[in-house]
């Protein structure tokens, strides 16, 4: 699980992340939403351990993100923005490495590694090298890079942005699959439908701050709105 | 076990781009022996004798004429003076001479001179290596002619020379090894901090500009592991570019002294222990600069950025390089823990076959020191958050 304590990041004088403060539970679906530059992203990166805090904290599978980065990186499968693959690697070797950096055995981590590219479809593409890939193709193994240790963690920014409708629907069933296994799944996005598809519960940023967070229900209860991006634009004009 | 990965990863990654392959591989071998060889080769009169147009007023300077022509050069005789400018800045010829009337008869004479008109453009090489060639060949004749005189008026040969000079060369390294150590240094060094600048440039701001070094930093790997797992393969590539550059250099070198005949050209002898240590202080000196250039780099947010920034880099190798032909062994041996200098004298001294314990002991250990430091530098600028992510 997550669990965020007044997480708070400054550049300088500017506030990207600004006290913010919520839980995520195993299991659970957790949407981050807000409009650009709300702080959706270095939120991420905070939980990712790319940043470090300027002021609050964080546990992330019950390890404090400053005290053990190491450890939250372990236990962490994070699909950032943007894919971040080796155009000239294919994605069994992107597998391969990352599964190595998380210290997986070799013959455990190919058999794994087997059993991926197979549920992603990606096995006859297994040997051509990503910078020929589609969007589409490229985020499924960079999802897969995310899985191949099988974190109890998932932090996904951005998941489907881009991506043609049957790209995302293979994203949103590895998100069903997830809360399944009982992880706990935090979504940055800014696609009310795809929020208001997979998320257990909302929080709502703007200007860096966390404005409003429940359940779908409860943020139209609480706006006396019927969807959910009438209670976004609601909450974010207010 | 994670560096081993990172380092296994960025080598097969850097052997899978083409750009890095060439400046790796192609330019090192190919390019030194195509600069040093091509220039020689062309100009060279032993493949292609110079052409030189022989002008003569009458017959009486055909002996000279047959003496003049060799296998270095052609003699062609052609007539009228007023073209002679034109037809050899046409480069129709190198050189043109005009001989004048009643030449033999001149020389037989005891005290008469014939003046020889050339004409040459010396802006161009081979219009230079005609000139020295055809004054070689008119300086043998004249002597045969001074030596028909002395003896027409019973003078030994000796009159002309009061003093000669005897000059024994005290170098104990073949010609081809002094001419190495003159330029084994700058190549070496130069290969050294630019042979994997190319790669450091990608696998830092490069990685940054594509967002893989943001997925990278999601790891379990420290950030020591992951600038360490990058420095091995960067000085990996830097001591093959290196070793490379010597193999072209050796080889243009051969070629050169080949294409001017010269027999010293296997003069590039050098024994192992002198081999090790220029393998030793390129290695030290390919770790510096593959940390420097990683600190420099990191901070570029793109590729084109760090282009711009890493590229006056080289010249903190080719100043000193350059510098130490002109300077005095004294001055030479007060630079010797200088950063740069050091290494570079280092490989000098191998390769003249001077180096000592008291030479390269504080030549090599300020190398290390000074390299030590650029890899702690290295490892705590990519420690730094502001350093390793693009905001």
């Amino acid at each position: 699980m997550i669990q965020c304590k007044s997480l708070t990041k400054k550049f300088g004088d500017f506030a990207a992340v600004d006290q913010v403060s919520f839980d995520v539970q195993d299991g659970e679906v957790f949407g981050l939403l807000g409009p650009n530059g709300a702080g959706k992203t270095t939120t991420m990166r905070l939980l990712s351990t790319v940043l470090r805090p300027s002021g609050g904290t964080a546990s992330v599978a019950g390890y404090d993100l400053i005290q053990e980065p190491q450890a939250v990186r372990a236990s962490i499968g994070v699909l950032p923005e943007e894919t971040g693959l080796y155009d000239r690697l294919t994605p069994r070797e992107h597998l391969l490495y990352y599964g190595q950096l998380h210290g997986i055995p070799g013959e455990v981590l190919r058999k794994r590694i087997d059993q991926l590219l197979e549920v992603m479809e990606l096995a006859d593409r297994a040997n051509t090298k990503v910078g020929d890939f589609s969007k589409g193709m490229k985020q499924k193994v960079a999802l897969l890079r995310a899985f191949v240790h099988d974190p109890p963690v998932f932090l996904l920014d951005e998941p489907t942005a881009g991506l043609d409708v049957m790209s995302a629907r293979s994203i949103h069933a590895f998100v069903e699959r997830f809360r399944k296994e009982g992880k706990a799944v935090m979504i940055s996005t800014h696609n009310m439908t795809e929020a208001q598809k997979l998320c257990d519960r909302i929080a709502i940023i703007d200007h860096a701050r966390i404005i409003a967070t429940g359940t779908l229900g409860e943020l139209e209860a609480r706006t006396a709105q019927k969807d959910l991006e009438s209670v976004f634009v609601q909450l974010v004009r207010d | 076990m994670r560096t081993r990965a990172i380092a296994a990863k960025e080598l097969k990654d850097a052997l899978r781009d083409r750009r890095t392959i060439l400046a790796m591989i192609v330019i090192p071998i190919l390019v030194l022996p195509v600069i040093m060889f091509l220039p020689a080769f062309l100009a060279s009169p032993e493949r292609n004798p110079v052409q030189v147009a022989v002008i003569q007023a009458d017959n009486t300077s055909d002996d000279f004429v047959a003496k003049l022509t060799s296998n270095q050069i052609r003699v062609v005789r052609i007539r009228g003076e007023e073209n002679i400018t034109r037809l050899i800045q046409n480069g129709d010829y190198e050189l043109g001479i005009v001989l004048p009337a009643d030449f033999s008869r001149i020389l037989e004479g005891p005290d008469q001179t014939a003046t020889i008109t050339v004409f040459v453009d010396q802006s161009s090489t081979r219009g230079s290596i005609a000139l020295s060639l055809f004054q070689d060949a008119t300086t043998q004749y004249a002597d045969k002619i001074v030596l028909e005189r002395l003896a027409k008026t019973g003078l030994p040969p000796e009159v002309l020379t009061p003093i000669e000079t005897d000059v024994r060369s005290v170098t104990v390294t073949g010609i081809g090894s002094i001419f190495l150590a003159l330029l084994l240094p700058l190549f070496l060094g130069i290969y050294a901090v630019t042979g994997a600048m190319y790669f450091i440039m990608d696998t830092t701001a490069g990685e940054k500009e594509r967002k893989t070094l943001e997925a990278l930093l999601t790891m379990p790997a420290t950030r020591t592991e992951i600038v360490v797992g990058k420095f091995l393969i960067a000085v990996l590539i830097a001591l093959l570019s290196s070793g490379l550059a010597i193999l072209g250099m050796t080889g243009g070198t051969m070629l050169v002294f080949g294409a001017f005949g010269e027999a010293s050209a296997p003069g590039l002898t050098i024994s192992l222990p002198n081999l090790l240590l220029i393998g030793l202080a390129t290695l030290v000196l390919a770790m510096t600069a593959a940390s420097i250039e990683m600190v420099v780099a990191i901070f570029a947010r793109s590729f084109k950025e760090a282009q711009n920034l890493l590229s006056p880099l080289t010249l903190i190798v080719v100043v000193p390089a350059i510098g130490m032909q002109y300077m005095s062994e004294q001055m030479l041996r007060s630079l010797a823990v200088a950063p740069i200098f050091n290494a570079m004298l280092m490989i000098r001294d191998a390769l003249l076959d001077r180096a000592s314990l008291g030479n390269v002991a504080p030549e090599f250990m300020s190398a290390f020191v000074y390299m030590l430091i650029a890899l702690a530098v290295a490892i705590k600028i990519f420690n730094s958050e502001k350093a390793m992510v693009r905001y």
